[in-house]
Formats: structure tokens, sequence, C-alpha cells
């Protein structure tokens, strides 16, 4: 699993934030390569969900600068951030469960960012990927299994064509065969030159798809590495992994 | 009851139940999609009327045609839907953030800006639209002649209804909308300018609302009184129908105005009471409406937050209290009788704020409608002493707050089984109810006019004795009431404010609790508002109106909610500031709606809260940096 480095498409420098008096991140640096898959580790209320948010500006650092394939989108609102190629799969998946599952998709559809160099994503081959979806087009949101949901938040982001996801605890409360479908998803968007974000705790779920791993703790990493180096780092995932 | 007239009693409801969904389906659609209940939907109601009235005889002109009264209707309703991008622009985008109470707040300080507007450009006088030509003539139904023009608004609703389901269900703009109903940051992340949407949503709604009032103009002339009386309805049919549920706002005006049509056979003058029943019987087995879904309405601040700092008097505030309570004892001796009249009228208004405020800043439960118990009060004292009973102010003055109390305890009944949005929605509601009985009930309350000569026993009969009475009753109710802050029953409903679902599980009855202080405060402000009557020695339905209670809410506002004797500055303030302005200017109101958006904006923790924040704000700098416990805590 690895990828030849190339140029950097997503950096946050510093970024520090509060929820209210609670201050959550103090200092993030994170640097996620075009094409690659990160994964960022850490116990539950490390500040993991919160760096994604916070980059995605649904929360506002107020330190630290957020880059984007070289453009500071720090303190933008998360539409244009979403608009210039960022997607966004939170934790607890927010479908719209009143609409169909068509519908879903078409909320989340958007032209490409940038310049046009591949091909958009279209309907025909989102259900390449995701079999089950093309099955239950017309059906409301409200009446899928929790993994038919996982999969429908997924698709919904791609419909934005991104050019990085940012995926929060994808494997979270999931069926071991969900898993794996989620795993196969991730490993389809990098085929398709998608970097990927994701947040975990199941070190399994990260080593199987990602290439590089953060350890967050207290709100600031600790830890940098191939995932690997973090498999085979006994104290590392000792101090801050093991429950 | 022969069949002709059941069927021409089915066609008028239809009728009225067609023109009430197109309004009322604007308003659920706004509400869907920003959360904000505007109360400005009814000014768009009556600006359409206006503009119809205005640009339609107009088009007439030219050539009196079918075609050129809709357009001109069209037009108007067009105009008003500009009008709510514009409100969208420079108002509601400010607060969107805000708690809900500040935005119901701003958006009446819209409508009471556009009474004064509109007023300006039209005049007081109605204006008589003109009729829709082709269809003046009427329809001959089993021997009864049925106007043509109703018959065509019959079919109006629905069209509006298959036109609105076909955009929500068929275009992009509609999934939108119908997305951010239930979620909008996801919306927002998902790439979607939300700006843009509820702009768009702002104008559909307003449309809407232009579009009822400018049908209205052959069966209804333009009147200033447009923008509330239909506000209420349409209030009742959204909460009926489910907050955010255009279907369900259509069979929420459908139930409505059949019932009313077919109401009036049995109850002729009390249709009202129909509805109330109607709606208290809907929300007790449905809180959320016949279609509504909990999640459009909950996890949302009503309050800021309310009292938190509740340190007793120090020895300096004390005195302070003490020698502003003397000062305000000595004003018969000292002062003329325009500064007695001031001050008897403070304290009155002093107790009922104070009152509202165990409801809203102890409690959370934002009432919208504390003007009903004050009116009750008022109505139970005056018509006691007037009545065939001509009994002793005394005696009126026990039954004034046994009166708020029981029609508290009436309705708080049902209001504390709802939350936020819902309940304040519901307080209103039966507070315009209770408006109506007294205003509607000409032979027993005067109606419009009201009844006078309700004056205090002869040995009051003094304007500085009497100062002495509403002293001694208003003072001792407010030192009780504010016994009751520090009381167990006082710490029981702020855990309850704070989380009904926590104090809920370690066995605090919630509901109980604040029926209980809804009949306390309720029970205060009728005493204040039989205080209040003999003041002004006659009553009228200005007590109990829309504007009453919200002169409560500017006084508890601009004294701040968070503090505990803050309404009562704010009382000192508001009513000062009121009775000296208000016969200075034309537009009193016009002011006060700018007043009240300004507060909203810039001090929304009123005087004595923008006073901590100033001292907090000098005392220290930076924030304090957090403990990890508390980060741990808060993340997830």
């Amino acid at each position: 699993m690895t990828a030849a480095p190339t140029a950097t498409i997503l950096e946050t420098r510093g970024i520090a934030a509060a929820y209210g008096h609670a201050q959550v991140l103090f200092g993030v640096d994170i640097t996620l390569r075009a094409g690659e898959v990160v994964a960022l580790m850490g116990r539950n209320g490390a500040g993991k969900s919160t760096t994604l948010k916070a980059i995605m500006g649904v929360v506002s650092p107020h330190a630290g600068t957020v880059s984007f394939e070289g453009q500071d989108v720090t303190g933008w609102q998360p539409y244009r951030i979403a608009r210039l190629g960022i997607g966004y799969v939170p934790e607890d998946r927010r479908i719209f469960t009143d609409l169909t599952v068509f519908e879903n998709l078409e909320v989340g559809r958007k032209a490409a960012a940038g310049a046009p160099g591949k091909e958009p994503w279209s309907l025909d081959r989102l259900f390449a990927i995701f079999p089950n979806l093309a099955e239950m087009k017309g059906r409301r949101a409200s009446a899928m299994s929790g993994g038919e949901q996982q999969m429908l938040t997924i698709a919904r982001t791609l419909m934005g064509n991104p050019h990085a996801v940012l995926l929060d605890e994808p494997s979270e409360g999931l069926a071991p065969v969900i898993v794996e479908q989620m795993a196969d998803a991730v490993l389809a968007m990098k085929a398709q030159g998608i970097a990927v974000l994701l947040s975990e705790q199941n070190l399994y779920f990260a080593s199987a798809v990602s290439d590089r791993a953060y350890v967050i703790e207290k709100g600031a990493i600790r830890y940098e590495g191939t995932t690997e180096d973090l498999e085979a780092n006994d104290e590392v995932r000792e101090a801050y992994l093991s429950v | 009851m022969d069949l002709s007239f059941f069927v021409i009693q089915t066609l008028s409801g239809l009728a009225s139940a067609s023109s009430l969904f197109v309004i009322a389906s604007g308003l659920t659609i706004v509400f869907g999609v920003t959360r904000i209940v505007n109360f400005a939907h009814g000014s768009f109601y009556m600006l359409g009327a206006y503009m119809a009235v205005t640009i339609v005889p107009w088009l007439l002109e030219f050539d009196r045609s079918p075609t050129l009264f809709f357009v001109g209707v069209l037009a108007s309703a067009l105009v008003v839907g500009v009008l709510g991008v514009i409100m969208e622009v420079v108002l509601l985008r400010r607060i969107y953030r805000v708690p809900e109470l500040f935005q119901l707040l701003a958006t009446f300080g819209v409508v009471l800006i556009v009474q004064d507007v509109v007023l300006k450009i039209w005049g007081p006088v109605d204006i008589t639209g003109p009729r829709a030509p082709g269809m003046r003539h009427g329809i001959e139904i089993l021997g009864q002649r049925f106007p043509a023009y109703e018959l065509f608004l019959i079919f109006v609703g629905p069209a509006v209804l298959g036109a609105l389901l076909l955009i929500m269900h068929k275009t992009r703009f509609g999934v939108l909308i119908r997305a951010a109903t239930q979620d909008r940051e996801m919306v927002g992340a998902l790439g979607v300018n939300q700006a843009m949407l509820f702009t768009g949503t702002l104008f559909l709604g307003a449309f809407l609302a232009g579009l009822g009032g400018a049908l209205q103009i052959p069966r209804l002339p333009a009147n200033t009184g447009m923008d509330l009386s239909i506000i209420t309805e349409a209030f009742v049919v959204t909460v009926i129908g489910g907050m955010g549920s255009v279907p369900g706002a259509f069979i929420a005006a459908l139930i409505i105005k059949m019932l009313e049509a077919f109401g009036i056979l049995i109850f002729p003058k009390i249709t009202l009471v129909l509805v109330f029943l109607l709606m208290a019987v809907v929300l007790v087995v449905k809180p959320w409406g016949l279609m509504g879904k909990p999640e459009v309405a909950s996890g949302r601040a009503v309050l800021p937050e309310g009292i938190l700092n509740l340190k007793g008097f120090s020895r300096k505030e004390t005195m302070v209290w003490v020698v502003l309570t003397l000062a305000l004892l000595l004003v018969p001796i000292l002062g003329d009788t325009y500064k007695v009249k001031v001050g008897i009228e403070i304290m009155v208004f002093a107790l009922a704020a104070f009152s509202l405020n165990l409801l809203i800043g102890n409690g959370g439960i934002v009432s919208f409608g504390h003007a009903a118990y004050f009116g009750v009060g008022a109505y139970a004292a005056g018509l006691l002493v007037t009545g065939p009973l001509k009994a002793p102010m005394e005696l009126a003055l026990v039954a004034a707050p046994l009166a708020g109390g029981l029609a508290a305890a009436l309705f708080g009944y049902f209001i504390v089984r709802l939350s936020g949005i819902y309940l304040a929605m519901l307080t209103l509601a039966f507070a315009q109810i209770t408006y109506a009985i007294f205003f509607q009930w000409v032979e027993v309350t005067g109606g419009d006019n009201g009844v006078v000569g309700v004056w205090p026993s002869r040995w009051a009969a003094t304007r500085e004795v009497y100062f002495y009475v509403v002293a001694v009753l208003a003072l001792t109710s407010i030192v009780a009431l504010r016994h009751l802050f520090y009381t167990p029953f006082g710490y029981t409903l702020r855990a309850a404010r704070d989380s009904a679902n926590r104090a809920d599980a370690i066995g605090i009855d919630v509901k109980t609790h604040r029926w209980l202080a809804f009949i306390v405060a309720g029970a205060a402000a009728g005493l204040a508002g039989g205080l209040y009557s003999f003041s002004k020695g006659s009553i009228d339905p200005t007590m109990i109106s829309i504007a009453m209670s919200i002169d409560f809410l500017m006084m508890i506002l601009t004294g701040g909610i968070q503090t505990v004797m803050g309404p009562l500055v704010g009382t000192a303030v508001f009513h000062s500031v009121k009775d000296f302005f208000m016969p200075l200017t034309d537009f009193w109101r016009f002011f006060l709606g700018v007043s009240i958006i300004a507060i909203v904006l810039i001090f929304p923790k009123g005087v004595v809260g923008a006073l901590d924040g100033l001292r907090e704000r000098l005392g220290r700098r930076a924030p304090t940096p957090a403990t990890p416990a508390a980060v741990a805590r808060e993340t997830a």
C-alpha cells in the first residue's frame, strides 16, 4: 500500500478550535497528499471529529491555517470549501431521511471544481460501486439499514466530485460485513485518485485502507508515520490508542 | 337542515380554507427551512392586499378583463415576494443563529414597522378593491346563489398545493428545501450556498402570503388590521398541521374552516372556542401537529441562557434596593399627579414582567401571551365592579389573581405539554383566543370600547392613596415571587429548563412543576391586571393584545432575562421611555419596531446583562485556557 508521494492537496498548520470556553484543538498539523489515504487515529474526545470539522469550516478554527490545493481556506463557509473540492462524510451520517435515495444524491450533486480533468461522477458510475443503492433508488432513506445509509452518505459526497474526502469514523457501529464494504469503498475512491482523510479508532480498519496515520491526543498530533510502523509500535499504541 | 344549506355552508368553508392554506403554506415553508417563525408573514399578507388594491384598479382601467385582474394579483404577489427577499437579506440573515425568542421579537419588530409604513402610504381608511371581472355574478346551486369568485377560490388552494408539491419533489430547489428542512448544516457541507436557498425560500413564502392577500380584495377591503388577524389563524394552521409540513397545513386549514362553517350553527358566537379545543386536542395527542416531525422543532435553544447567577443581594445591593423603594414610596408626597400615575403603572407592569421572567428566565418557558392573564385579571376586576354585582374593589382585587391563575391553569395544562417554538406559539394562540372572546362578547365586555367606571373604593379614591394600595400589593408580590427563585421549587424549574430530560430522569415531575409556575405567574399577572384596571378606571381589549404581551417581553429584555432583578429595571426604563416618547410622535410603532430589532441585534442580554458583560470584558481580556478535563467532556 504505498503511493508515490505527490503534491500536497490539503494541509493544516497549527489549527486550534474551541467550543465556547472549552478548547479542543491545540495546534494540529496534518498533511494530505493527492491520491493517498491517511488515517487520523485517537480515542474518544481526542479531537478527531473536531479536526475534520475545522477543515470543513463547520467549526471555525480560532488559530492556524487550513489550505487546500494551495489556497488558504481558513474561515471560509463550509459550502465554499465543499465547492472547492472537499467532500465531508460526518460520523453520524446525517442522511436526509425524508428524502429518497435518489434525492439524497441530488442534494450532493455539483459540478467538478477546478479543471475538468476527470470524468464527473454519474449515477451509473456510483451504482457500479454501490450496487445496493441502485436497487433502492426510490426508497425513502429512513427505510434503509445503517450500513446502507453509510454507503449512501459516501455516494452522496462523491456526487459532488470531490478531490479529497474527509471520512469521520467510517467503521463505527457497523456490522463486520458492512465494515468490509466500507473498506472497499475507501479503496475504490483511492483508485479514482481521490485523497481520503479518515478518522478512526479501529486500527485494523485503518491499516487495511490507509497509507499513513496520525495519532491525536488531547488536541495535538502525537505521532506520525506509516500504518505499518504504527502497528509495530506498541509504545504509541499503548499510550494513545488502547482503551 | 336542508341539503342546499348544507352544500352552501360546505362551499363557503372550502373557499375560506383554500384562502387560508395559501397563506399558511408560505409560513410553514419558511419555518421549515429557516426555523424562524415569521410574525411578519401577516404583514406580507396585508401588503399583498394593499398592493392589489393599488395595482389592479390601475390595470383594469386599460381593459376590464379577467386576465388583467389576475396579472395584477400576480404582480402584487411578486412585489411582496421581493419585499420578503429584502427582509431576508437585511434582517433574517443576521438572526438565524440567535435564540427563537429573539427571532420572534425581531420579526414582530418588522410587523410594527410595516404597520406604520402602511398607515403612512395608504392612510387609515379601509380601501375596497375591485371585483374580479367575469366572476361578479352568482351561480345557482340547489336553488341558492353562490358567488362565482368564491367558487374560484375553492380551486386556488388545491392548485397551489399541487404546484408546491411539484416544486418540492420535482425541482432541485424543492429537494434542497426539503433537505434543509431536516439538516441545514449538512446541506451546506455538501456545497449548497444556504444564503441563496434561504433567500429563495423567503421569496416563495412572502409571495404566497402576498398572493393570499391579493386574492382577498374582491371579498375584503384592505385594512390595517389584516396582519395580526391573519397571523394568528396561520399560526394555528401551521401548529395543527405540523410546522414545516405543507400537506399538513392543507389538512389543518380544511379542518378548521369546516369546523367554523358548521360550528357556527351550533355555537353561533363561539366558533373560536371550537378551534381552540381542536388545537388543544391535536397538540395533546400529537405534540408536533398532524404531520410534523419532532426533529424540526427540537434541538434548538429557545433562550440564550436563562438566569444563572443567583447570588443573593450583597449588603450594598440591599442598600440600593431599600433606597430605591423608599424613594418610590415618597413619590406621592413629593411628585406631581403625572409622576404618581407613571409610578403606579411602573409598579403594575413590574409585577407582570417579574412574573413573566419567573417563566422565561427561570423556567425557560417562553410565553408569548402573558397579556392573556394580565387581561383576564383586569376584566375580572373591572366586570365585578361595574357588572350586576357592583362588588367593591377589595373583592375585585381578590378575584383578579384568582381569575388570572385559573386562566393560566386551564391554558397552562396544555402549554406545559409542549416545548420550544410550539410552546411559544400555543401561548400566543391562547392569548389571541382570549382577546377574541373579550372582543366579541360585546354584551358583557363592551367589545372594542371596553367598560368604563372601574373606580377604587371610596377610601382609596385619590391617586395618592391608590398609589400605596398598588405599592403594598405589587411590592409584596414581587418580593414573594423573588423568594420563589431561591426555593427548591425555583431550583427545580431551572433544572428542568436546562435539561428537561435529565430532570425527568432524576425523578422531577417536570410538567407539574411547570404548570404550577404557570399558575403562579398567571395569578401574579392577574393581580397586576386588576390593579391596572382601577388605575385607568376602565378596561379594554388592548390590555390583552399581542402588543401588550410584546411590551412585557420588551421590559424583561430591556432589563435582561439573565438576571433576577433585571425585569424591574427594564420595566422602569421601557415604560418611562414609552410614556415620554409616545405622545411626541405619530410613528411610535415604527420606532418601537426599530428598537426591538436593535436590542435583538446589539444588546441581546439587556441593559443589566450588557453592564455585566462590560464589567467582565474589562476584568479579563483573554479567555481562560480550558482544562483537559473540560476538553474531554466537550469533544465527541
